[in-house]
């Protein structure tokens, strides 16, 4: 059974919530570009819930959508379609904007919209009712819409930048690690094979292990695992990146050596 | 109820849940995997404490486990008198000290008298990064037993450390001259603890060791002829295994012990023949115009390799145990000779000459990659040691003949002690 | 008086002239002798004895063996040969000829070949080097017709050289095969 349900607070819960991840969502926004937030009356079609879906359920059935997901950023996070959304369909705040409706649901809902027929009929004009105070509210949140609108992108476009940034910076600090345990790997001792050997071990910012490596993956030669072991262990301190944050990445390693290959 | 999934909602909780997923990652850290492929050849570090050990015994036991470890060339023995502590018991290690030293391992040990003039020797390896002990055993032994004991001991630190078993306390033979004196020795694979299995004023050349180390085949002139004695280390009899019209001699043993290859030339040239340990069964091996000499089986028993100069110039060949058609082995170079196989069967060492130098070169069978180990110019037969690690040859440095023992791939060259005299055609003894 | 001395001188002449005749024997004996001892010389002192005018046994007496003659090529008993070769050079083809022709002479005699290597290179090998030696002069001696009953090859390698010195003069030294008859050495 479908039914709409009132809860007058869930207005500013549902603002809260869309704030929150309109700031998470615009890191992969930043380069779209935004047509005006008036769109010409035009079906939309609109479903009833009976129950709130919480953001970190991925709805089972349709892994199809995934693809279109990401290149076109679905949950566009836009303070104002996310209201207007609520007052249409005022159980689903975090997800539904109109543009989306408009937009992308054009692939996926068209066999849809052939069910449904006679129903769609009823609630389009329901819709239109609900349009017009629609608009005004637009109005009215417009400016401070647009206002967080700029400082989102502006915060999504130096996420972007400290992710390249710290990418790189990583890939540096791999390759000096790499370098510098590689030089006390007596390879000597680990027979005439091709032995993987991996272990794990946790860092302390200064660059030393804490506690002892752990052998996850042995290469079945005792002096071969003995051998490499210390040549870990005399590697340190590891040379870490100088940004804390980048610290985080290089608390846990995974140290996978082929002793005997070039 | 009844569910409705809204395609938009869909995308757009998937989406979020996907951008969260990789925040979550990148915030909080992942384990990311490094690889580290290849290494260096590097060197264990060791730090070998003396033993508590009474000043009149005849032998440091740790001076001869660092002379052993060093000769493998696969460690670097530290230096150890500047440490404050000489610990001879576990609870006497202060582990900084010796990681200080950058050892990533040390020996500690002592010696004991016991009733009876025995004597106990109990040492520990240890691991000096992870603070734990690696091995330790205990030895019953009499005065005389000690540096075979630190041998062992020596073989042991090898073994745990590089994986491979330490031939410390093998033998070796080799021939000395002294003007017209030939005397056929055994002795420590260092070169010490001489003894004497053959004295003669003609000729001895070519000793052979039997796979279980109690005999030793060999070609003696006293008959005013080569001929081929088998003679058992443990009684000191002998019983001549070949002397038949011509020369007899190169014996050298199948790997089960049960059969000898040997080159006779009953007045033609020197070919190689098969015959059974008690000198039965005689049968020829090779049948061609040439000379072929210097047999020697492969581990598995079904190869014979040998020296030939039926191609014009001596060179390798192999042939079948059951005869055939040889192949062969040797490609660069006018000529190779003295082959002998490693343990484990990959690779071939000989002696070459270039430029009118003859050295000890290693050939890998399976690439036909050649590699010349020494830079001398007067090597002669070269022998592996039983784990394949190191090869044993004699040399001539300032015109007298000496033992060198040359690791596998080139890296260490040593001279061994010898006794005085002209030393020659050397053979390592087994396990 | 005149008649004693007339008889005397006649008597003198005989005398002298059956002397020579001892004088002539011995040369032809000596050359036939093959054993090193000149058996036949013995004789001669005896029949010479009463002539003291004779000739002195001891000058009549060269029991030069050819096989150590100086003068004579069959005293050379060394083929040498180049480097890693087992060819008998064409100059020491008449040495080879010369002591094929004693043993082809001299049905009892044998000989032992005893091949020869300098020193460079496996011991092994250069004893199978000698051994190629011998056969090769061997071979020669075969088909100049001696038999392989007289012949024994047997090899020393490096083990017996001549001289110890690491230069190519002394390598050339040793590198030969010997002739060694049977009964010496």
């Amino acid at each position: 059974m479908i039914r709409t349900r009132e809860n007058p607070l869930a207005l500013r819960a549902g603002a809260l919530s869309v704030l929150v991840h309109g700031l998470l969502l615009t890191l992969l926004v930043v380069s779209f570009s935004w047509h005006s937030v008036v769109q010409p009356l035009q079906v939309a079609q609109v479903e009833l819930w009976d129950s709130l879906p919480t953001p970190d359920q991925p709805p089972p059935e349709l892994p199809k959508p995934l693809p279109k997901v990401e290149p076109q950023p679905a949950p566009k996070p836009e303070p104002p379609p996310e209201p207007k959304a609520e007052i249409q369909v005022k159980i689903k705040p975090p997800v539904e904007t109109p543009k989306k409706v408009e937009k992308k649901p054009k692939e996926i809902p068209k066999p849809k919209a052939e069910d449904k027929g006679q129903d769609e009929i009823k609630r389009l004009q329901q819709l239109l009712a609900e349009d017009d105070k629609r608009l005004e509210h637009e109005a009215q949140q417009k400016d401070a819409q647009q206002l967080t609108e700029a400082r989102n992108a502006a915060e999504a476009r130096k996420a972007a930048e400290a992710l390249n940034a710290s990418s790189g910076v990583v890939n540096e600090y791999k390759a000096k690690i790499q370098a510098k345990i590689k030089r006390y790997v007596n390879r000597q001792v680990c027979g005439n094979g091709k032995p993987i050997l991996e272990f794990a071990i946790s860092l302390m910012p200064t660059g030393e292990i804490s506690g002892t490596p752990r052998v996850t993956r042995s290469s079945g030669l005792p002096a071969c695992d003995m051998a490499v072991e210390y040549a870990i262990q005399k590697a340190q301190p590891l040379p870490l990146p100088p940004q804390p944050e980048l610290f985080a990445q290089f608390r846990d390693l995974t140290l996978q050596f082929r002793p005997n290959e070039e | 109820m009844i569910c409705l999934y809204n395609s938009h909602m869909t995308k757009k909780l998937l989406a979020i849940w996907f951008v969260l997923n990789g925040l979550l990652s990148a915030t909080e850290g992942a384990a990311l995997t490094i690889e580290i492929v290849g290494g260096a050849a590097q060197q264990i570090p060791i730090a070998i404490v003396p033993f508590a050990q009474s000043a009149n015994l005849p032998d440091s036991l740790a001076m001869v486990v660092d002379a052993d470890l060093r000769r493998s060339g696969l460690f670097r023995v530290l230096e150890t008198r500047g440490v404050a502590s000489v610990p001879h018991e576990l609870a006497e290690v202060k582990y900084p000290e010796w990681a200080a030293l950058q050892a990533q391992a040390m020996t500690i040990g002592k010696v004991e008298t016991l009733p009876g003039n025995r004597l106990q020797v109990s040492f520990r390896l240890l691991d000096v990064v992870k603070q734990s002990q690696i091995a330790g055993l205990e030895y019953n032994i009499t005065p005389r037993q000690l540096r075979q004991t630190a041998h062992k001991i020596a073989d042991i630190i090898y073994e745990k450390l590089t994986g491979e078993p330490g031939v410390f306390a093998t033998r070796i033979t080799y021939i000395t001259k002294s003007g017209k004196h030939y005397v056929l020795q055994v002795a420590d694979a260092d070169g010490s603890n001489a003894q004497t299995v053959l004295s003669s004023v003609e000729p001895i050349i070519s000793p052979a060791w039997s796979p279980d180390g109690t005999q030793l085949a060999y070609v003696s002139f006293e008959k005013k002829k080569p001929v081929i004695y088998v003679q058992s280390l443990v009684s000191g009899q002998r019983y001549v295994l070949a002397n038949f019209k011509g020369n007899n001699s190169a014996p050298g043993w199948s790997p089960d012990g049960k059969k000898l290859a040997i080159v006779l030339t009953h007045g033609a040239n020197s070919q190689i023949y098969l015959i059974n340990a008690d000198g039965t069964g005689l049968a020829q091996l090779s049948h061609s115009n040439a000379i072929d000499t210097e047999p020697t089986w492969s581990p598995d028993g079904k190869w014979i390799y040998f020296t030939s100069d039926r191609g014009g110039s001596p060179q390798i060949y192999r042939m079948s145990v059951l005869g055939g058609d040889a192949q062969r082995v040797t490609y660069e170079g006018s000529y190779n000779v003295s082959p002998h196989l490693s343990p484990d069967g990959n690779q071939l060492v000989y002696i070459r000459r270039d430029d009118g130098k003859f050295r000890v070169t290693v050939q890998e069978l399976a690439t036909g990659q050649v590699q010349v180990l020494s830079d001398s110019a007067q090597d002669e037969s070269p022998s592996f040691a039983p784990n394949g690690r190191l090869i044993i040859y004699a040399t001539n440095i300032n015109g007298r003949n000496v033992l060198s023992a040359v690791s596998a791939d080139g890296r260490v060259r040593q001279r061994l002690s010898e006794s005085g005299g002209d030393v020659r055609e050397p053979s390592w003894g087994p396990l | 008086m005149n008649k004693r001395l007339m008889s005397s001188i006649v008597l003198a002449a005989f005398l002298a002239a059956c002397s020579s005749k001892a004088v002539k024997e011995e040369p032809k004996a000596a050359v036939e002798d093959k054993s090193p001892t000149a058996q036949v010389v013995e004789k001669a002192p005896a029949k010479e004895a009463p002539a003291a005018t004779a000739t002195p046994v001891t000058e009549q007496k060269p029991t030069v063996n050819p096989l150590k003659d100086p003068n004579n090529i069959l005293s050379k008993r060394s083929i040498y040969f180049d480097f890693d070769k087992d060819e008998v050079k064409s100059e020491y083809r008449p040495l080879v000829e010369a002591h094929a022709k004693y043993l082809n002479e001299h049905a009892d005699a044998k000989v032992a070949l005893q091949g020869n290597a300098d020193e460079r290179g496996s011991r092994e090998y250069n004893l199978a080097l000698g051994q190629k030696r011998a056969v090769a002069v061997k071979k020669v001696m075969n088909v100049l017709g001696v038999n392989d009953k007289q012949i024994e090859t047997v090899s020393y390698g490096e083990e017996k050289p001549r001289c110890a010195e690491r230069n190519e003069a002394c390598w050339a030294q040793n590198r030969r095969d010997d002739i060694v008859y049977q009964g010496e050495e």
